[in-house]
């Protein structure tokens, strides 16, 4: 190492490594001879394994002498070595990771081997839970998503990697504000209540992305995404576990799909460099039309009845302040990673070091994160290896106060911006600030509250494991592992007097931290073994995980002035009481797999897992997650090779049963809550029981039947992926309504179940070979979900969502329908002049009033004339990736859509609203007048009321080109003298078209995060934006 | 390798026996029942919690309870800051069943019977000193009595639950008669009178005592139409000794005078403790009108305003308007004036922290027993001396007069029994505005109909003298019927 570093000054790589090869080369030829002193010597081997390509070595390549356990390792030089009994000629067995395994006779000696690159995707090693299998091998049902696409979703977080890349895995962006947080759902949300995102395993350490459990709750606004600690750009490859067969070795956390992820590790001989770096511009990718000052007058004057604004006022107004163009801006993007890897024989290590920063479109957010990663192998014996993952990073996000649910005095930016009324400026004459919207709506003045308020969270992560592995007996392993997931978050809010949640109570302040750690002990056995026509992998394992969260928070108004902010929540003058909370967690695992392979046809896995969990009662704290899966490689049949039409025909089938365990600790116990009084003019304490014990909570389980073929054509050019699942859940953990008189308003229960059944196609194709190539992936679902049953509960009401729209119970849960159905009357136009209002259904209505269908027919319009509206859950979604390159260029396009779901903007609803309290859609200057018999708009009034209709409800269809790239790959000659091994340049264009009806900023929003019911709803989102990236990509 | 084996099996060995402790739940944040309710402290904090919830304002006091005990009154109307479409149905007695006010008031008046249950539940088995046990149960006795006394005049029937649920076969109830309702309220607050404090010590001030057990139960025997227990009740109550009219109606309600011998049981507030027991002041106080010494002006909401019509109907010289009502203020930067609303309640020092308001809001004082007397009095034998004695002090306080003094101009005298009664429904009004009593004294004396078509709102009807029940609960627990006239 320290020779080649050295060395590396002097000479360019190339040389160097011929020098460096022929040296030892004779080095070891010599050492070799000098110990070929054994008896029974009747052949002696040397070879090099090279690319058949690039005639580059090829470095721990494994080599294996066919019907023998004699196997060699290639060294740095891709040398390798056998002195054995064998007699020339016999047969080699070459296997090396991304290329075709070669079998060989060999009579002579030394031999250069070629190895051709595998293009054939079933030669690839994948990732499985607790161990890796080739995807010719698999019986599951498993996407994988490689390190490419990673590289072309430039982001702050790998999970935006995943969206529309495989197939049944919707991830939807719940802000789009930098280090924004997305939600998933692997075919369907399973549940109502208990969390459906699926578990990470990251380098074989399973983490939930709870990222409301990840913060304190003193910065207002969405969660910032508590994966966006991971620097994407460490990841190697991402394997998405869909079926049961595939997840239940997760067991009780596998119900929602498992993502396993891999990060990058060296490979020996290959010490490399390499320098990544990407600089970008970010706009709003599309602005609402509004009213202008002018208009909005006219609309105050009508909705009031009176002349507010007099004609010669009006006259002057103009165009008024254009808000959104106060708030957005354009933000700058940029990414900086450092890496090295390599190693030896004997010893593997990959390095990283990466700078993120994305400023937000939104005036004074952005998000920035430091990372560094260290992975690091050593075979420290024959038998015996041992290793270590570790990376470690900090974040520091400011959030834009956004999709705060519009509750009064708190809504927020972008909200406030689109309904503040455009005839006030920004600042005063004074040069102070605007403090609030003047017609009715209290709301701050935008610019302000995006500036001025503080709304920062800084966290660190730490996670890493060891572990050791060690052969007990030939095909025996046992490997043990320690690891830990570490979390610290501090937040800061401060609403100084120039905003108006701060003017009010002289400043607020609010700071929070949340130290969270999560450690993990496993230990495995693995048993391998091939016998004539048998293949049979054992593993059996023991695991062993506790987490624990502690929570401060602390809060105070009332400053003298804001010079300290959160600071020195001290100089406050009413500190409100303190909060602290631990919250904690363990689970205990047993796990066992079977995999079986008869003449290589015939596939079978079995799986099991026990799982104890201390979040259940007493009664009921384990539960068993069993499945199994059968595969059959018909394309291993005579009859079917004779058809010289398939590369690969797979049948594959598997049935089991996986766990949720997402609920919060404790909801098996009697619990009391916290009270305080005021007795003898000071406060006292007390307590009351807060919930009602259930100790016979028990595991939400999930049964999974999933039907699957793989086929491939014309030697793999062609691979098709067909999977048809049915899903059901029982034994929901349901927070069920009790009654109010009880004096608790719900108890959470095992009740009630749901189906999700679909099918997903999966279609990859190499289109064109040669010096131009085109090769597309794409792939499509369809999922179907259902509630089939609530227990004793007819319908679950989902309540208000809006604070300050009192949007009551949009969407209602009932037997039979989808969950995310929303629910409301259906409307019909506006009442005109000419109307029989009085003999209508709605008798005091007025002309301009919107008009509603008595669904029921009874002559009177009420709740009874409410019906389903549509799903927020599409019908189906997708992606499709191009990669086409020409000589040096390559180009690829990424689309992805989601069809037929229905999103429900309440940030139109509230500004098509025409009171003239705050501003509105520009549309609603078509509203209905006597002289516009509009029928669309209703008349101006100053009632907030209204009900909720399928006028509320738009198409969420969209269609995206999300990333398109246009690379440029310098010709090697070019560095021939210098390190350097290749340079490419690229262009990127993020988000660059997207056709859909949506209105609103974007038709991927999801402002209630990661919650399962209130999905497809659109309410104050932070807008995405259309980005332009520059960037380059160096190895050296 | 076997010394490998010899370890893992160890490790293993110990990892099993250890599982059990390594799954038990550590909710080292929570009080769990476990290790609850075991000494006397337990028990003082077991009553706290019963209190809590009544000065929850949204729920019960002031809020909750003025949405339908004002709101739905002529002596109240919704301002420009109401946004919920349920309030204006309140106002326009257009609600129904699906109504989130309603549906507030019926849980925070369960929650906290709730509250109370758990400590008449678990307080006997706590070891500690008899009178003192006796004084706390009379305490949650009387809370819990206090919110049925809301419940069945507001509900009518409904469910009586006496015991807090500890599992989940225990929540459906069905309603009990009004009449059952009426009897466990009548028991419980006979063993409060019995057991509780005649007066509080000032480390106590707060707690329910004799005289508020003994006045919650006249104002019940009355609302019975019982009128000799009434009567007699409220003559007890008059006769303890430490309680009687304060000498200025204006000073009542200041913060400097929240303890005073007035309020027989007023629910605790107290601004800046960063506990949330501040009165809150934003719903009442005029919205973007009263300008503030450093610039901006009082973030009051008008959501809660008084009908001009209860403004005006204050006659000349009563000095209860200006206290109930304010058009005019100063709060450092120029006076202003505005159109009437409500200030009974209202404290200086927390202008510009309007959560954090220092006051006590009064369930039944002094004053109220008085006219409980006066009233009980006239039902049983007409307008006699007890009754116009006990009117006329009421009143003369009202005109700045000392309260033993006969005079001519203020005094009534020579009614009918049943002007008598009128006068008594209107002295009701002007004393008790903004206390959250009018509307029952409208279904009480049957006119809640006449008064609100006065109002301008026709379409009162006989079954508007019981509220809903909430849909959520008839959703929930089949044993319910609703309320005849609100078809879900």
């Amino acid at each position: 190492m320290i020779h080649y570093f050295m060395a590396n000054k002097f000479y360019s790589r190339t040389n160097f490594i011929l020098l460096l090869y022929s040296t030892v080369f004779f080095l070891f030829t010599t050492h070799a001879y000098a110990q070929q002193m054994k008896p029974l010597v009747n052949s002696t081997l040397y070879g090099v394994v090279k690319d058949a390509k690039t005639q580059e070595t090829l470095a721990g390549a494994t080599v294996l002498i066919k019907g023998t356990t004699h196997k060699a390792s290639t060294d740095e030089q891709g040398g390798f070595q056998f002195v054995t009994g064998q007699k020339f000629p016999y047969t080699l067995i070459v296997n090396y990771l991304g290329y075709q395994t070669q079998e060989l006779v060999v009579n002579k000696s030394p031999i250069d081997i070629l190895l051709e690159p595998n293009l054939n995707q079933l030669e690839d090693v994948v990732v499985v839970g607790y161990g890796t299998q080739k995807r010719a091998d698999l019986t599951g049902s498993v996407s994988s998503i490689a390190a490419d696409a990673i590289k072309e979703t430039p982001a702050a977080s790998f999970d935006q990697a995943i969206r529309g890349r495989a197939s049944g895995v919707q991830v939807t962006t719940t802000s789009n504000q930098p280090g924004g947080a997305t939600s998933i759902r692997i075919r369907g949300s399973n549940s109502v209540n208990t969390g459906s995102e699926p578990l990470y395993v990251i380098d074989g350490f399973p983490v939930y992305n709870d990222n409301d459990g990840s913060s304190a709750g003193a910065t207002v606004g969405p969660a910032t995404n508590a994966l966006s600690l991971l620097n994407p750009d460490d990841i190697v490859s991402m394997e998405v576990l869909k079926d049961a067969s595939a997840a239940a070795i997760y067991g009780s956390r596998g119900a929602n799909g498992v993502v396993l992820i891999t990060t990058k590790q060296g490979q020996a001989g290959r010490n490399k460099f390499q320098f990544n770096a990407y600089y970008g511009s970010q706009k709003v990718r599309k602005t609402l039309d509004l009213l202008n000052a002018t208009e909005f007058a006219q609309l105050v004057n009508d909705a009031n009845g009176r002349e507010v604004y007099s004609i010669e006022q009006i006259a002057s107004f103009g165009e008024g302040t254009d808000w959104q163009n106060e708030i957005f801006r354009t933000a700058p993007m940029q990414n900086y990673q450092l890496g090295s890897s390599g190693g030896d024989e004997k010893t593997k290590y990959a390095f990283s070091l990466n700078y993120f920063n994305q400023q937000g479109i939104i005036i004074n957010s952005n998000f920035k994160r430091y990372a560094a990663r260290f992975n690091f192998e050593k075979k420290a014996t024959d038998k015996l290896t041992f290793g270590l993952h570790l990376t470690s990073s900090r974040s520091d996000a400011n959030q834009a106060l956004s999709a705060t649910n519009g509750g009064e005095g708190t809504i927020g930016v972008v909200q406030s911006a689109l309904a503040f009324s455009p005839i006030l400026p920004v600042y005063q004459a004074n040069g102070s600030y605007v403090l609030e919207n003047d017609r009715g709506i209290p709301m701050g003045n935008p610019v302000a509250t995006a500036r001025e308020l503080t709304n920062r969270t800084r966290s660190y992560r730490t996670l890493g494991n060891v572990f050791a592995e060690y052969e007990l007996l030939d095909g025996l392993h046992f490997k043990t592992s320690i690891g830990a997931d570490i979390l610290n978050n501090k937040e800061n809010y401060y609403a100084p007097r120039t905003t108006l949640a701060g003017y009010n109570v002289q400043g607020l302040g609010r700071v929070g931290t949340v130290n969270a750690y999560s450690i993990l002990n496993e230990n495995t056995l693995s048993y391998q073994h091939r016998f004539d026509e048998h293949e049979l992998n054992l593993l059996a394992g023991f695991t062993a995980q506790k987490y624990e969260r502690e929570l401060v928070l602390a809060s105070a108004s009332g400053f003298v002035n804001d010079l300290l902010g959160p600071d020195n929540l001290g100089a406050g003058s009413l500190i409100n009481a303190p909060i602290t909370n631990v919250n904690n967690w363990s689970l205990l695992s047993w796990i066992g797999r079977a995999n079986y392979g008869y003449q290589d046809k015939l596939l079978l896995t079995l799986t099991g897992r026990v799982d104890g969990s201390s979040k259940f009662g007493i009664n009921n704290r384990y539960g068993f997650f069993p499945s199994g899966a059968l595969a059959y490689k018909l394309s291993e049949e005579n009859f079917i090779k004779n058809l010289h039409t398939f590369s690969e025909l797979k049948l594959r089938a598997s049935y089991g049963r996986t766990g949720n365990q997402e609920i919060d600790s404790y909801q098996s116990l009697a619990r009391l809550g916290s009270m305080s009084y005021i007795i003898g003019d000071n406060v006292v304490k007390g307590f009351s029981p807060s919930n009602i014990a259930n100790p016979d909570l028990k595991w939400e389980s999930t049964s999974q039947f999933d039907i699957g073929l793989d086929v491939g054509f014309l030697q793999g050019r062609i691979n098709l992926t067909a999977d048809l699942y049915y899903k059901k859940t029982k034994d929901m953990l349901l927070w069920v309504n009790v009654p109010w008189s009880s004096g608790f308003s719900s108890a959470l229960q095992n009740i009630g179940s749901m189906e999700n059944k679909g099918l997903e196609l999966a279609l990859q194709a190499n289109i064109i070979e040669g010096a131009f190539k085109w090769s597309a992936n794409a792939n499509i679902a369809f999922n179907r979900n259902k509630v089939l049953d609530l227990g004793p509960v007819s319908e679950i009401l989902t309540g208000e969502i809006n604070g300050y729209l009192k949007l009551n119970d949009p969407i209602v849960i009932r037997p039979g329908e989808a969950l995310n159905s929303f629910y409301g009357y259906v409307s019909q136009g506006i009442f005109q002049l000419n109307d029989d209002i009085a003999n209508s259904p709605q008798p005091n209505a007025l002309p301009g009033d919107r008009k509603y269908v008595d669904l029921n027919g009874d002559g009177v319009l009420d709740a009874r004339d409410r019906t389903f509206l549509g799903s927020a859950q599409p019908k189906h979604f997708g992606g499709m990736t191009h990669q086409l390159s020409y000589k040096h260029f390559d180009l690829s396009l990424f689309f992805n859509w989601v069809y037929g779901n229905k999103i429900l903007n309440s940030t139109r609803t509230e500004l098509d609203l025409p009171t003239g309290q705050k501003n509105s859609s520009a549309r609603v200057a078509e509203r209905w007048t006597p002289e516009n018999p509009s029928n669309s708009i209703p008349r101006a009034n100053l009632s907030r009321a209204f009900l909720f209709s399928d006028a509320q409800l738009e198409s969420g269809s969209y269609l995206r080109l999300g990333t398109a790239t246009l690379g440029y790959t310098f010709s090697k000659d070019l560095f021939k003298r210098s390190a350097i091994e290749q340079l490419r340049i690229y262009v990127s264009a993020l988000n660059l078209w997207t056709w859909t009806d949506y209105t609103g900023y974007d038709p991927e929003v999801n402002q209630s995060g990661q919650n399962n019911i209130l999905r497809g709803i659109d309410s104050d989102a932070y807008p995405s934006a259309k980005t332009w990236l520059f960037g380059l990509a160096v190895n050296f | 390798m076997k010394t490998i084996v010899y370890i893992l099996s160890i490790v293993s060995g110990l990892l099993m026996t250890s599982c059990k402790d390594f799954l038990e739940e550590d909710a080292r944040s929570d009080m769990t029942v476990g290790n609850f309710y075991k000494t006397e402290a337990d028990a003082d904090a077991a009553v706290v919690a019963a209190y809590d919830l009544l000065n929850n304002q949204w729920d019960i006091y002031y809020r909750g309870v003025y949405l339908l005990a004002e709101l739905p009154t002529d002596n109240a109307t919704c301002g420009v800051g109401v946004a919920n479409a349920n309030i204006f149905a309140l106002d326009a007695f257009t609600f129904g069943p699906v109504n989130d006010r309603i549906n507030a008031v019926y849980t925070g008046h369960y929650t906290a019977i709730k509250n109370s249950n758990a400590a008449i539940d678990n307080i006997p088995a706590i070891s500690f000193n008899v009178a003192k046990k006796n004084r706390l149960l009379g305490e949650v006795r009387f809370i819990r009595a206090l919110l049925y006394y809301n419940l069945v005049r507001l509900f009518g029937d409904v469910p009586l639950v006496l015991h807090q649920a500890t599992s989940l076969n225990e929540v459906n109830i069905a309603r009990s008669p009004a009449e059952e309702i009426y009897q466990q309220i009548v028991a419980d607050l006979t063993f409060a009178e019995e057991y509780l404090d005649e007066a509080n010590s000032s480390a106590n001030n707060g707690r329910a005592t004799k005289a508020s057990a003994k006045a919650l139960l006249a104002s019940v025997y009355l609302t019975r139409k019982n009128y000799a227990l009434a009567k007699s009740k409220a003559e007890e109550t008059l006769n303890l000794s430490g309680y009687g009219l304060e000498e200025s109606y204006f000073d009542l309600f200041t913060p400097e005078n929240k303890q005073n011998r007035e309020f027989l049981f007023a629910v605790q507030n107290k601004g800046m403790t960063g506990t949330g027991n501040g009165f809150g002041l934003a719903l009442f106080l005029p919205r973007a009108t009263i300008p503030l010494p450093g610039g901006g002006t009082v973030a009051g909401n008008s959501a809660d305003v008084p009908t001009e019509e209860f403004y005006n109907s204050f006659l000349p010289g009563d000095l209860r308007r200006n206290r109930t009502f304010f058009t005019e203020y100063d709060a450092g930067a120029g006076k202003v004036t505005f159109k009437p609303h409500w200030y009974k309640y209202f404290d200086p020092a927390a202008i510009s922290t309007l959560g954090e308001g220092n006051l006590n809001y009064a369930v039944i004082r002094y004053a109220e027993v008085l006219l409980i007397a006066a009233e009980a009095s006239n039902e049983l034998e007409g307008p006699g001396d007890e009754a116009y004695n006990a009117i006329n002090r009421v009143r003369r306080r009202a005109y700045g007069l000392p309260v033993d003094r006969t005079d001519p101009a203020v005094d009534l005298r020579n009614l009918s029994q049943s002007q008598f009664r009128e006068a008594i429904l209107d002295e009701r009004r002007w004393e008790f505005g903004f206390e959250g009593i009018r509307w029952f004294d409208l279904v009480r004396t049957g006119k809640l109909q006449e008064v609100m078509q006065k109002k301008g709102i026709q379409d009162v009807k006989d079954y508007h003298n019981l509220f809903p029940l909430p849909q959520r609960e008839l959703d929930v627990n089949k044993l319910l019927t609703q309320n005849p006239g609100y078809a879900n």
